[in-house]
């Protein structure tokens, strides 16, 4: 089973999300980036990420830049959540290289189905 | 304090580091690098906070031995591997022996330093993340039992009644018995959700021109007849070069046009005489009692939603309804139903109120209100 990470730091979001993708994925969940940064490094890399755009601490922004510098995770396809949906903001994460970014509220179907896509 | 980083072959780096604030050690290789650093230790000297390493040297790993002498130390020293060319074999490769992170020689400073702050700032907790805590949403055994048996018994006793009412629905007009709608429900699982059917036939294609007439809309006057023309035209004045529009107020108009989530009608005219007359009295949910028998829903639980509905639900404020068990009848219709003024706000409130607080009493007191709740004249 392919490894999922989420990150969000709304606590319903978070089992909203695992409680969907669990069937299909592992799935592991985190509140913040500082969080995931420190737990990334004891773990497997994980095939994809799921992060909510507006995090408290260091953003999404942050993590994904921080992220894509790295030799181990920059493979990581990642994909954005975000609750607005600002076109600078967007386009600032798909030129840093996120795979996508989804406005809240949104389909899960649908990004299942991108998630598909971007794992194969 | 200022941070200590050691760099095995890799000296030319050294003047970035220093001037990003790091005090600088070099050394040509991984043996001489040991050496210093058992120096160091037998002195009880201060250790360093990070170590950079030139790592494939002709293909060979050159800092597998550095990395096994920092495993056996008591506090974890965290290392980056660099190489002239990323490799994904290679990568695995350093990750097996212990490297935290695999790095291009000629990374930007700034890069590099992203990647400093994330190993030595971040403390070294494990214990943060939501443990693989089972989130997955299942019935509590206590509601299936109650569920397969109230169901069970109810279709039992009310045989006769859908036998009826499946004839007189198959007398008044032309279609199937069973009305069969994709509906969400616990978890956002999918499933066939089962009515008696009241209305005509190519009822769901209607739903668009009727849009004006929703009994829910906050300002059902100023709606116009189509929605889908508004948004084009709202894109397009995004595009125009010469319309200065904020996108705040590209997204505010939008979002007051968007169709508000639970769709009602008055006075509907795809309803037939004898859907009326079940609608009125909520007999045409009752084969959702087989739903209840195959599991997909409970008697008592949030709405299962339909597929458009749904999706306007999944974000931070309301995405928790969907966490709860879905239901025939639940909080919202014993409280509200029937105030035809009833806000589409108020109901996802008490969704989320039921997930959070649903539990065999309450579901018991939901359930004996429902009859009061199912046989109100509300004409909607």
């Amino acid at each position: 089973m392919k490894r999922l990470v989420v990150v969000d730091d709304n606590q319903m979001m978070r089992e909203f999300l695992r409680n969907f993708f669990c069937k299909d994925y592992l799935v592991d969940t985190y509140e913040s980036a500082e969080e995931v940064m420190t737990a990334i490094r004891f773990d497997d890399i994980p095939h994809l990420m799921v992060v909510d755009y507006e995090l408290a601490g260091l953003d999404g922004f942050e993590l994904l830049k921080t992220l894509k510098s790295s030799g181990f995770y920059r493979r990581i396809p990642i994909f954005f959540l975000s609750g607005k949906s600002e076109s600078d903001k967007r386009i600032a994460c798909l030129q840093e290289g996120a795979e996508d970014f989804i406005t809240k509220p949104f389909n899960p179907m649908e990004l299942s189905l991108k998630i598909k896509r971007a794992l194969n | 304090m200022e941070k200590e980083i050691l760099l095995v072959g890799l000296e030319y780096r050294a003047y970035g580091l220093s001037r990003l604030g790091y005090q600088v050690f070099n050394y040509e290789d991984q043996y001489e690098a040991i050496e210093a650093l058992r120096h160091r230790k037998s002195a009880h000297q201060s250790m360093p906070d990070l170590v950079l390493i030139r790592g494939f040297l002709e293909d060979n790993n050159s800092f597998g031995e550095l990395l096994g002498w920092l495993e056996g130390l008591s506090t974890k020293i965290p290392a980056i591997v660099f190489d002239t060319e990323l490799t994904h074999r290679k990568s695995v490769e350093a990750q097996d022996l212990g490297a935290d992170d695999y790095m291009h020689v000629d990374v930007s400073d700034q890069k590099l330093y992203r990647q400093i702050t994330r190993l030595t700032d971040v403390s070294c907790n494990r214990g943060l993340r939501d443990h693989a805590k089972k989130y997955d949403y299942q019935t509590p055994l206590w509601k299936r039992v109650f569920d397969i048996t109230l169901a069970g018994s109810l279709i039992l006793l009310l045989l006769p009644l859908f036998l009826l009412i499946a004839l007189a629905i198959k007398l008044e007009s032309k279609g199937p018995i069973i009305y069969m709608q994709s509906r969400v429900g616990s978890g956002y699982k999918i499933f066939k959700f089962f009515k008696f059917r009241s209305m005509y036939q190519q009822a769901d294609q209607m739903v668009r021109q009727l849009e004006h007439q929703n009994s829910y809309s906050s300002n059902p006057t100023q709606q116009p007849a189509s929605t889908t023309n508004l948004d084009a035209s709202n894109q397009e004045i995004l595009i125009a070069d010469d319309q200065l529009v904020t996108e705040e107020s590209h997204l505010i108009a939008k979002s007051s046009r968007k169709r508000e989530t639970f769709n009602k009608f008055k006075n509907d005219p795809r309803i037939t005489k004898v859907g009326k007359i079940i609608r009125n009295c909520s007999i045409d949910e009752l084969p959702q009692l087989f739903n209840v028998i195959l599991g997909d829903m409970s008697i008592v639980g949030n709405r299962p939603l339909p597929l458009y509905e749904a999706e306007m639900l999944t974000d931070d404020k309301w995405a928790e309804r969907f966490l709860g068990p879905a239901g025939i009848t639940g909080l919202w219709q014993v409280t509200e139903r029937g105030k035809s003024n009833a806000s589409a706000e108020s109901r996802k409130a008490l969704d989320n109120q039921y997930t959070r607080h649903f539990n065999f009493w309450n579901d018991l007191k939901i359930l004996l209100k429902t009859p009061i709740a199912a046989f109100q004249q509300e004409n909607l």
